[in-house]
């Protein structure tokens, strides 16, 4: 009789993957795995268990489209995290802030609102208004919002994101930003490549169509070596993208498929493209196989 | 007293667990760094590491290095008229290492923690044992190398949860994990790496660059054909690879048909000679990313380890992958020997290490060979089904269950196989067994089999047929490339007849030899100088009175590194 992980790890069911690793960690120093080969095999097989119950229990109702927390020191909805507390705020600087934060949250809104452009155009305004170009306290104090946009806002759209570093220069390395906080500047350089990443997705699709399979091939090729994609992360989003487009692509251009699956490795590798998207994967591996079926006789 | 040893391509080091800490063993001329280098002393005696290093360009049939590549393979050396495995070349370095260690603690040694590559085969795993049996230690555990990095880094951690990469590139092996760190538990969460690329192909790749510029239109083409061209070459090639962590450009020369050839390399040109390299350093980061489930920027922090990590090259293509700079807090030479002591400590359960545990896993995966149906009636050999993932934590025990696919079979052959590839052609043969099942038709008879997996990569199957109950097991133990437990006693033997260079001789040897290889090397009133001081210390040493030779020992010394800048290990 199989006990179940929950009675392994002497814990009840949960989703919090901390109190399982907790529970696992205290049970293995009893068995550890060179003095109890078994008792750790049991172990192991209850915590990955444990883990992928946790992961796969129908997640939390989803939540209604939040508004920015009205007060300060809330915790926001819309923003994810608590907007800063005015008690915390300089004396002197908070009736800035309190000048500023709807300016900011208009731009928020207009990301979510998928009104990039616009948004675009009232940041060109608000940085041309009088009240920022002439105080130096109040631009720094602007930027500290936009970089919160930036980096913590999930509304926040990509072009954005771009027109806001071309503006204050955080990615450069001479930039105050890579020495005060250089995890962000990283940040934003990858976010930044993973939007050129996305970009060259959609312009391998864009050459499918108007110039055939072949010039996408070739373009494809030159993708993978250029210094976009040089980053692993930026690589693997390229890859999974690559995969999900191409599967929703009719009809399947077979030639370009066939490249990029032996490009990637795919058919001896695919664990990584379940993960990604099991249906998309599915739909490609069938395309792949019906192709390389050998001939009956 | 257990020890941790890091057996290098290129050096291997000695730590040990002591109060609280690794403690870095020195070897005979104070060194933490021993090459991984054995030759045959003028008198026939073995030397090891940095006099038998010297030596590789004076006495090139006389020296042998690099044996490491050939770990789990049956290909043979030669040193003079002697013909030596990997695993005996390795036992004799071990041998050095375990004599510096006893000297080290004042007591005798029989007990280590070897570092392999994560990486290793099978078959290259049981030739470490066996070197470490052949110089009469017994190996307590095999770690992999970057665990042992890991290990080493992991103690130092003051943030308790953390999840790293460990890029591990040595001198011959190339090796990626991916660990996290949670409770007191070091997880590691996958391992991959390539078993064929490391800082000596750098090297390879300078040597390749100067045939090419300068050998070539000089009429010297083949860099292997004369064993004295190609270590002059090699020696160069590494300085040039040192001179180029700092400087802009380096040059190498060599003295060729009596004509003088010169290169100039500049960074740009190393970079473009390294690429292929570097781009094979790619494949097993992402791999392992992805076995891990782990996206780059979720990693705390990427860890160098290897000596040849120290290249602008390596750190550039790091921070260029990873979008942030790796972290190189302990020295990279020494952070895996400094990890075998932690595995060593924790062998000896020492309390300062209680509430550690540490979980590796098996870096490839292992299955058996298989017929597929390709149409009814219709089957296929060749295919691979693997058992055991790779990537999964161990010890691990695995089951899956095959059929027979003929009428009246009466066996069914089990053949054991390592590797990635849906084929079983590209994949590494391990050990198979014929298993006898009752005659009945097709299909009728099904045979479990059961692959376990142990903390020292160790493989063992079990069959099971489901009909009669009966079980088979393998030990997967000879496999090609591996010596047989008879073997091992006659090599033994044959060891023991080997005339070790007395250790306390070292110094004298290793300076003697590299005076020796600069004469060669240096032109004019250098070569003049060093020959004159080379003679007077070789008057001193038949003097065997140690009063005498230390002064002129030292003397010498200062001026060899004078001439060339101090020894590099």
């Amino acid at each position: 009789m199989s006990s179940s992980p929950w009675h392994i790890l002497g814990i009840e069911p949960t989703q919090d993957q901390r109190e399982i690793k907790k529970a696992y960690a205290r049970l293995l120093k009893t068995m550890r795995p060179e003095d109890d080969p078994q008792g750790f095999q049991r172990l192991r097989d209850a915590f990955e268990h444990a883990q992928f119950l946790a992961d796969h229990l129908p997640p939390p109702a989803a939540e209604p489209e939040a508004q920015h927390a009205e007060e300060r020191g809330e915790y926001c909805q819309h923003c994810g995290k608590v907007h800063e507390p005015l008690e915390n705020v300089p004396e002197d600087e908070k009736p800035v802030v309190e000048t500023l934060r709807p300016w900011i949250y208009e731009l928020s809104d207009l990301n979510r609102e998928d009104q990039v452009e616009q948004a675009i155009r009232r940041l060109r305004q608000m940085l041309a208004d009088p009240y920022l170009r002439d105080n130096e306290k109040h631009q720094q104090i602007f930027e500290d919002g936009m970089l919160y946009l930036a980096c913590d806002d999930r509304q926040v759209k990509d072009p954005f994101v771009q027109v806001l570093i071309e503006q204050y220069h955080w990615t450069e390395a001479d930039n105050w930003l890579a020495e005060r906080e250089p995890q962000t500047a990283d940040y934003l350089r990858v976010r930044m490549l993973e939007a050129d990443a996305l970009d060259k997705v959609e312009q391998l699709f864009l050459l499918i169509e108007e110039e055939g399979e072949d010039a996408a091939i070739a373009a494809f090729d030159l993708a993978l070596e250029s210094d976009t994609l040089f980053n692993v992360d930026v690589k693997a989003l390229f890859e999974g993208e690559l995969m999900v487009g191409l599967s929703e692509f009719e009809p399947l251009p077979p030639t370009f498929l066939h490249h990029i699956a032996a490009r990637f490795g795919w058919q001896q590798d695919h664990r990584h493209l379940q993960a990604y998207q099991p249906l998309a994967w599915r739909t490609l591996e069938q395309a792949l196989n019906r192709q390389n079926t050998p001939p009956i006789y | 007293m257990i020890i941790g040893i890091d057996l290098g391509t290129t050096n291997s080091l000695c730590a040990i667990w002591q109060q609280g800490q690794a403690v870095m063993i020195p070897n005979a001329l104070g060194h933490h760094l021993t090459p991984s280098v054995v030759g045959l002393s003028d008198q026939d005696e073995i030397l090891v590491g940095l006099a038998a290093r010297e030596r590789l360009l004076t006495h090139p049939q006389l020296t042998a290095a690099v044996f490491k590549r050939y770990m789990g393979s049956d290909r043979l050396m030669s040193l003079g008229t002697q013909k030596l495995r990997a695993e005996e070349l390795s036992a004799l370095v071990l041998k050095s290492l375990k004599a510096d260690a006893e000297r080290f603690l004042g007591q005798p040694v029989t007990e280590a923690v070897i570092t392999v590559p994560a990486y290793f085969s099978d078959a290259q795993r049981k030739a470490t044992k066996i070197a470490g049996q052949l110089a009469g230690l017994k190996v307590e555990r095999l770690l992999n190398e970057p665990t042992a990095a890991a290990l080493a880094y992991g103690l130092h951690q003051n943030e308790p949860e953390s999840r790293f990469l460990v890029f591990d590139l040595g001198g011959g092996t190339f090796d990626i994990s991916i660990l996290e760190l949670f409770e007191g538990v070091m997880e590691v969460r996958a391992s991959a790496g390539d078993n064929f690329l490391g800082g000596e192909d750098f090297v390879e790749a300078l040597i390749d660059g100067f045939v090419e510029a300068v050998g070539k239109p000089a009429g010297l083409s083949d860099k292997q054909a004369d064993a004295y061209i190609y270590q002059a070459l090699r020696k160069q090639a590494e300085q040039a690879k040192r001179a180029l962590s700092g400087a802009e450009q380096a040059s190498m020369t060599l003295e060729f048909q009596g004509q003088l050839l010169s290169w100039t390399v500049s960074d740009s040109d190393f970079a473009k000679l390294a690429e292929p390299l570097l781009k094979r350093l790619r494949e097993p980061i992402e791999r392992a990313l992805r076995d891990a489930r782990i996206r780059a920027h979720e990693l705390n922090q990427i860890v160098l380890a290897g000596g040849a990590t120290r290249k602008p090259l390596i750190k550039k293509l790091v921070a260029k992958m990873f979008g942030r700079l790796p972290a190189m807090h302990l020295n990279p030479d020494e952070v895996v020997a400094m990890g075998a002591a932690v595995q060593a400590g924790l062998k000896m359960r020492d309390a300062a290490l209680d509430e550690v545990v540490m979980t590796d896993v098996c870096p490839y995966t292992l299955g058996v060979e298989i017929s597929e149906q390709l149409a009814p009636g219709r089957y296929e050999a060749g295919f691979f089904l693997p058992i055991i993932e790779r990537n999964s934590v161990v010890p691990v025990s695995r089951e899956q269950t095959v059929s027979t696919i003929q009428d009246q079979q009466t066996a069914v052959l089990v053949r054991v196989y390592q590797g990635e590839s849906r084929l079983t052609a590209d994949n590494i043969f391990l050990g198979q067994l014929h298993v006898p099942v009752p005659p009945k038709p097709a299909g009728a008879v099904s045979v479990d089999i059961r692959f376990t997996y142990d903390v020292n990569g160790l493989l063992e199957a079990e069959m099971t047929v489901q009909d009669t109950g009966k079980k088979h097991q393998l030990l997967i133990e000879e496999n090609p490339g591996v010596l047989t437990p008879e073997q091992v006693q006659e090599r033994l033997r044959e060891l023991q007849k080997l005339k070790i260079h007395p250790r306390e001789l070292l110094v004298n040897a290793a300076l003697m030899a590299r005076a020796d290889r600069m004469y060669q090397q240096t032109r004019g009133e250098d070569r003049l100088y060093i020959g004159q001081e080379t003679a007077r210390f070789q008057a001193a040493l038949d003097t065997q009175d140690e009063t005498i030779i230390k002064p002129i020992r030292e003397e010498l010394q200062r001026i060899l590194d004078e001439i060339e800048g101090e020894t590099w290990l």
